[in-house]
């Protein structure tokens, strides 16, 4: 059974992780409208790296799926 | 319209080419070659763009500018965002942990293409190639590791929780 201490820890990292993907969704339009001037070295380097945000989203699921998100982070992932 | 790419004339970088091409059986000799080259490889020379919320962030008594060295803003996202790594660990020691991974023996070999590039990577178990010192509070089990065979470099490294979390092409091959 997870302590007070780890519940504590993953509730903080659950809204890192909220903050990061948020944050990430909200640079897309930026990042879409620069694309076509970005070399295409920059774009391959992007989309590589584009699996850790997917990752996240995934784990965050498995969260909520385990009943580990509060009533705000889950107003937040909704 | 898309421009031409320069490729690396390395033969191994050939090689990796060339079995992504053709398709055709790798020899264990060759695997081991590719391995080799993906170990000792530099890291990607050039100064990066920088995301937009990253910039100020500072880590090694640095703040992060508009272009910077393509480690550093990996180091950075590795430690900081990611906290897969440890407060404090160096460029150095990231790199290290990234050509650690890819000798260990039970490593997989996965090459396949990706917008037009030619990729070799390798898929590790962590805790196998970064020492628990370095491991971040956020470490996952698994540790991706991508080599460009146009650039001849190492692009980046991370960690996933799943094997299948890395998002590969369905015709990806696998030569260990």
């Amino acid at each position: 059974m997870a302590s007070v201490a780890q519940q504590i820890d993953l509730a903080a990292w659950i809204d890192k992780s909220l903050d990061y993907l948020m944050s990430n969704w909200d640079d897309i339009p930026e990042i879409a409208a620069d694309w076509d001037n970005w070399d295409e070295d920059d774009r391959l380097d992007f989309v590589l790296e584009w699996p850790l945000r997917e990752d996240r989203l995934h784990q965050l699921q498995r969260w909520q799926i385990d009943g580990n998100l509060s009533a705000s982070q889950l107003q937040r992932f909704a | 319209m898309r421009k031409e790419r320069r490729r690396s004339g390395h033969p191994t970088d050939r090689l990796i080419r060339e079995l992504i091409q053709t398709g055709r059986p790798a020899q264990q000799g060759e695997i081991n070659l590719i391995l080799e080259r993906m170990a000792t490889a530099p890291f990607d020379p050039r100064l990066v763009r920088v995301l937009t919320d990253e910039l100020g962030l500072s880590y090694q008594n640095r703040i992060v500018q508009p272009h910077e060295e393509a480690l550093y803003v990996h180091l950075v996202r590795r430690v900081l965002a990611d906290e897969q790594w440890a407060f404090g660990v160096t460029q150095d020691q990231d790199l290290a942990d990234l050509r650690r991974s890819i000798r260990i023996a039970s490593a997989r070999l996965a090459l396949y293409q990706r917008r037009g590039g030619y990729i070799a990577a390798t898929l590790t178990s962590t805790i196998h190639a970064v020492s628990a010192i370095n491991r971040g509070l956020r470490s996952l089990p698994q540790l991706w590791v991508v080599f460009s065979a146009d650039r001849g470099i190492i692009v980046t490294g991370y960690q996933v929780s799943t094997p299948g979390a890395v998002s590969i092409p369905k015709d990806t091959r696998w030569l260990q």
